[in-house]
């Protein structure tokens, strides 16, 4: 479960996240979905700890962000938009890597099986450098499942994918929930969004402006019944 | 296009300027720079530098007549034979913007030059203040070494494209540039047989002054100063001693820095031909520019066909223990990945060129191999001091992935540690390496004035004492930069170049003075227990207070690492200028 509580986040007098609240549950995807510069990925990257909120609380799987971080890093994995890559590590040396840091019992298997799912397996030794774009993010994609997450946030997930890949990611994204994970996915891409999460957050100004499934969300704005999440999207945000 | 360079690089220095006063209305930075001036006050303009000053003019006069152009060429051979590729480096707004447009290569290299004309400003300013002592006063010093630095800089660069033209077209390339291989060549063999016919009698010669007449005499021989003709020039207005003298000088000097403007703008067509060559190229070498910095492009863009492997692992990473070890297994991988391994091959041609040379001027083998074991020790303790600037496999390299690290489920405090596990480890061993090899030819030459089994223990305890310093440096440069993170430059390389000269030196210089500081506790405490050791058993004296000594060097890393987990922790990555 990923909670998060009145999350402010602020640059000098800038606010990006004012006064942000939502839980997500075992089981959910959550899309999280705003204007570029809604205050998306500051709210991300306050929930992994990359950024220190300002104001605010985050639990993960039980854990307190802030006192106890380790505890709750362990039970998070974060999906960047840009992979995050060391030069220098070979493609099965970065599962290495995080199996060690996460202490991932069954690694060998588990690798193995990641990287067949991947589509990675015959360039276990390549270096980042000799990997594509997609290569790449599906590496980063695999290292954040390699440890079984109990909550998974996803920024711009298919970014470099072929359809192929596209397809599969979805459905790893929907098996991770079943399997119990709390997954908050950000993207710009509104179908994706709608095909595979069962409530929306939408961001603007940094603040929250509607959550819910979307009906629930169509339920506030009689004049979007029935409206795709584009139309309510654009109409809550533009208005 | 000058006119639109020049915007360009004012604007952005204009704004880095705001930024960075912005910056000072932190208490921390503001602190820091108050204590980085007075340190500059104290010692290039503090009280009773007028006498020293004076005293010392003769002795850079000297350096700047006779030893300045035996230096200034070997720096330049050695930018021959390793070549310098970071010469012809662009930044990836640079390459974004400028590579597809319509502005020719030889525009490029007029704006790569043009842009580093600010730092080089910086360090010649700063090599102004340091050396006050000289006769020449400081606003004929300041243009002197300004035109001397450009002159290395371009030289630099011609030497860069000379590499790269060479490293993309093979046996062309190194044909193409034929006239300034074979100029550099005969001038370099040239002076080297001058020099190993007059070694008899610098050997023979008595004190620094009789060895310094005899170079002054072997610089007047022809097969020298024809060949060193355009470095005295070059250095020459540093040493005039009347205006019109200065002004005849820096006429040369000029000269000889248009010479080299020429020689880069010509080489020019080398270097678009390669850039021209293919768009996969510089892609790929861009991506490697995204994912390992500037480094991992240069290298992308001079050996396109060369199949980077993957090398060794440090070690066997098993899945299960601490998790800081996978920390400490990446950084040490780093290190053998990408060390060159031409390093110790280079070290080896050095150290038989020494025994080479030695043998001729008629040293015995028990005086070569002393002379090369001193050498060691002295590259040793070069590393002792220097080798925490150095090695970077630490935060300096990972604050970079600080989106990636700040994930991960370890402590700050522990990831800290196992950032300066991995770089003190790779220092000790380097050093001790050194310390090992050099000690071991001296005493292997059979000249030392003592049996050698009276060293053993001496031995034993500076390769105990040399991780605690190791440590210490390492801990000093993290501490440096998590406190002042936006002054410090992340990734493997430091920067480097005659334009970041200056910074280096300051960096070097505070870290020297931050590691005199914290080894006082530990010296104070182990001198204490020596003292007190000593009244009952002084043979056991110096031991127990190295031992002391060492104690109290770990105990304050120890100490510090807390302090440096809550500094990482609170590191913003805006700071490092990492977000998006």
């Amino acid at each position: 479960m990923i909670e998060v509580e009145a999350l402010t986040r602020l640059y000098g007098t800038f606010a990006a996240v004012t006064d942000l609240s939502f839980v997500v549950r075992a089981g959910e995807v959550v899309g999280m979905v705003g204007p570029n510069g809604a205050g998306k990925t500051t709210t991300l990257r306050s929930i992994v700890g990359i950024i220190r909120p300002t104001r605010g609380r985050i639990r993960i799987a039980g854990h307190d962000l802030q006192s106890d971080p380790v505890a709750a890093k362990r039970a998070l994995a974060f999906v960047p938009d840009e992979p995050h890559l060391f030069d220098y590590l070979t493609v099965e040396e970065h599962l290495q890597f995080v199996a060690r840091l996460y202490g991932v019992s069954d690694a060998t298997s588990r690798i193995a099986a990641l990287l067949e799912e991947v589509e990675l397996a015959d360039r276990r030794q390549a270096l980042p450098e000799e990997l594509s774009r997609g290569m790449k993010q599906k590496l980063a994609i695999a290292c954040g499942l390699l440890h079984a997450p109990r909550a998974l946030l996803l920024d711009e997930p298919l970014t470099g994918l072929d359809p192929g890949a596209i397809r599969r990611t979805k459905q790893t994204i929907r098996r991770q929930a079943e399997n119990g994970a709390a997954v908050i996915l950000s993207s710009h891409l509104l179908g994706l969004v709608e095909e595979l999460c069962t409530r929306i957050l939408i961001i603007d100004h940094g603040r929250l402006i509607a959550s819910g499934t979307m009906a629930e969300i169509a339920a506030q704005r009689p004049e979007l019944a029935g409206a795709g999440l584009e139309d309510v999207f654009l109409a809550l945000t533009q208005s | 296009m000058i006119r639109h360079f020049a915007f360009l690089i004012g604007r952005e220095a204009a704004n880095r300027l705001r930024r960075q006063v912005r910056r000072l209305r932190s208490p921390r930075y503001a602190l820091a720079l108050l204590v980085g001036v007075g340190y500059f006050w104290m010692v290039f303009g503090g009280p009773g530098m007028g006498d020293s000053a004076r005293g010392s003019g003769q002795g850079y006069l000297v350096a700047a007549r006779y030893v300045g152009p035996l230096l200034l060429a070997l720096y330049v051979s050695l930018t021959w034979l390793l070549g310098r590729r970071d010469a012809l480096a662009y930044r990836p707004a640079e390459i974004h913007f400028f590579f597809p447009a319509p502005i020719t290569r030889r525009d490029l290299l007029r704006y790569r030059l043009l842009r580093g004309q600010v730092p080089l400003a910086f360090t010649a300013l700063f090599l102004t203040l340091a050396t006050h002592a000289a006769p020449l006063p400081w606003w004929l010093r300041l243009p002197s070494l300004y035109v001397l630095l450009g002159t290395i800089q371009l030289h630099h660069m011609a030497a860069a494209l000379v590499h790269a033209s060479a490293e993309q077209q093979g046996l062309a390339g190194w044909r193409r540039n034929w006239i300034p291989l074979l100029l550099f060549g005969a001038a370099a063999l040239s002076v080297l047989v001058a020099l190993a016919g007059a070694m008899p009698e610098l050997r023979a010669a008595d004190g620094a002054r009789a060895v310094l007449e005899r170079l002054a005499l072997l610089l007047e021989h022809p097969g020298v100063s024809v060949p060193l003709a355009p470095f005295r020039f070059v250095l020459a207005p540093l040493t005039a001693g009347s205006l019109t003298e200065w002004a005849i000088a820096i006429g040369l000097a000029i000269l000889v820095l248009a010479a080299h403007y020429v020689w880069v703008l010509r080489s020019d067509v080398a270097f678009e031909e390669a850039a021209a060559e293919s768009g996969m190229r510089q892609a790929r070498a861009l991506d490697a520019l995204r994912t390992g910095g500037m480094g991992s492009y240069t290298r992308a863009l001079a050996r396109p066909e060369q199949k980077r492997t993957a090398g060794r692992a440090a070690f066997a990473l098993r899945s299960s223990g601490a998790p800081e070890v996978a920390i400490v297994w990446k950084n040490l991988t780093f290190v053998l990945r990408n060390t060159t391994r031409a390093l110790p091959l280079l070290l080896l041609i050095a150290l038989g060129a020494t025994a080479a040379i030695l043998t001729a001027a008629g040293s015995t083998p028990d005086q070569v191999l002393r002379r090369i074991g001193f050498m060691l020790l002295a590259l040793g303790v070069t590393a002792v001091v220097a080798g925490p600037v150095w090695i970077r496999n630490d935060l300096r390299m990972d604050l970079r992935f600080i989106e990636l690290i700040r994930t991960l489920p370890l402590s700050p405090a522990r990831l800290v540690g196992a950032e300066i596990a991995a770089s003190a480890l790779t220092l000790s061993i380097i050093q001790a390496a050194l310390l090992a090899a050099g000690s071991g030819a001296v005493v292997l030459s059979g000249t030392l004035p003592i049996a050698a089994t009276r060293l053993v223990l001496p031995a034993l305890a500076v390769l105990v004492a040399v991780p605690a310093i190791a440590i210490l440096g390492v801990t000093i440069q993290n501490t440096i930069t998590l406190a002042f993170p936006a002054w410090v430059q992340l990734g493997a390389e430091r920067p480097s170049g005659v334009e970041a000269m200056g910074q280096n030196i300051l960096t070097l210089a505070g870290a020297a003075v931050l590691l005199a500081l914290s080894l006082l506790p530990a010296l104070l405490l182990g001198g204490l227990g020596a003292g007190v050791v000593a009244l009952q058993w002084r043979a056991a004296a110096p031991y127990a207070g190295g031992l002391l000594a060492l104690v109290a060097v770990y105990g304050e890393v120890l100490l510090a690492l807390p302090l440096l987990g809550r500094l990482y922790a609170r590191t913003d990555p805006g700071e490092l200028g990492l977000t998006r």
